[in-house]
């Protein structure tokens, strides 16, 4: 393993977690219908995003350095 | 010249005081300081007298020098030279003294896969004695069939101040391990190693000579970045007796030219980085689509996927 596996690896893991999110969203709207509240949910994936790129950026730098 | 104890009481109350609270106990073996001291030698007790540490000054620190002696001294105490792969000087006497330096020419075929590199330098050597230095081995040539010496002369020049001067141009393919941990920002110091096969390390002693390091202005490697040249001289310990029962003194002196190299920051930003982040970031934008999307929701990650596991095997 090599240092850019080890990035690889980070991103494998963030595309997981999008993965991960989007199949969780993607059920729970078609379960609840028009009863979803959208704007929350729009709200967490845009909280989630950052969160994920956040946390691959500090990864990255951390095993840069 | 001072002896340690000499010294300590002259200088140290008022250059470092720190320097006291080794303690009475401490045996320091023996120090030296030349008269204008562009160098300073420390031996380890006990030691052979050719187990000595060098630490050259460089120019521009010569009005510091007495200050700065101190401050090598205690970094020498603090951290002593192991047994068996210590540092290596001009001592004062025994081993005769072949001041070393080396020109380099080119370094190409350098291959990551087999480890090994070819390099094509001078190599010059600056001794007083009878005992010619030039028959030396390069300890981590390989393919030695395919290498060319060329010496300057057929017998060594006399030059000034009594020294016999003589050198050769080799080129040759030599064996590196290329440490691929921290690829694509590792850096390498390729080393060409030269040992004597004749003499051993109470015989000989291989220094490094004022400025020994030196590479071709114009020489670049393409896809790596030179940092620079560097010489170190030690002594090297064969632990075996090679078989020749009743031979005792395995410990051969060895100087070693290093090259330090690394990969170009671009290479990692521009060629590995940005489609990196450019996969990242229209995977992250599946987060942004509307939730009821699904299928382009989904979709995105996806390719982010795909694209990532074909960067990674490209």
């Amino acid at each position: 393993m090599v240092l850019m596996d080890d990035i690889y690896l980070l991103v494998y893991a963030m595309i997981a977690g999008i993965m991960f999110r989007v199949i969780l969203v993607g059920n729970r709207v078609a379960r609840e219908k028009k009863s979803a509240d959208i704007q929350t949910i729009r709200k967490k994936d845009r909280r989630m995003a950052m969160i994920l790129l956040g946390a691959l950026s500090l990864g990255i730098v951390i095993l840069v350095l | 010249m001072y002896s340690l104890q000499e010294f300590i009481p002259k200088f140290s109350s008022h250059h470092w005081p720190g320097f006291q609270s080794i303690g009475p106990d401490f045996n320091p073996g023996t120090i030296v300081f030349h008269q204008k001291i562009k160098e300073f030698e420390y031996r380890i007790p006990g030691s052979h007298p050719a187990y000595t540490t060098t630490t050259n000054l460089p120019k521009f620190m010569e009005n510091y020098r007495l200050d700065l002696s101190v401050l090598c001294l205690a970094f020498l105490v603090i951290f002593q030279p192991k047994d068996g792969f210590s540092q290596v000087s001009d001592s004062l006497d025994g081993p005769e003294k072949v001041y070393t330096g080396i020109y380099l020419i080119n370094i190409y075929d350098l291959d990551i896969n087999e480890h090994s590199f070819y390099a094509d330098c001078y190599i010059w050597f600056r001794w007083k004695g009878d005992r010619d230095p030039m028959n030396i081995e390069f300890v981590n040539a390989v393919d030695k069939w395919g290498a060319t010496l060329t010496p300057f002369y057929e017998e060594p020049k006399q030059i000034e101040d009594g020294f016999w001067y003589n050198g050769m141009r080799y080129e040759g393919r030599f064996y590196h391990p290329f440490d691929l941990e921290r690829f694509p920002l590792d850096k390498h110091l390729i080393d060409i190693q030269i040992e004597n096969v004749d003499y051993p390390i109470d015989s000989m002693v291989y220094l490094a000579d004022t400025n020994a390091s030196f590479i071709r202005e114009e020489f670049q490697i393409p896809g790596w970045d030179i940092l620079g040249a560097s010489s170190s001289s030690k002594g090297h310990h064969y632990p075996v007796d090679f078989g020749n029962v009743g031979q005792t003194n395995t410990d051969y002196s060895n100087i070693t030219f290093l090259f330090s190299l690394r990969r170009p920051l671009n290479y990692f930003l521009l060629k590995l980085l940005l489609p990196l982040v450019i996969v990242i970031l229209a995977s992250l934008g599946a987060l942004f689509i509307h939730p009821s999307s699904i299928d382009a929701r989904i979709s995105l990650p996806i390719g982010g996927l795909l694209s990532t596991v074909f960067l990674q095997q490209s």
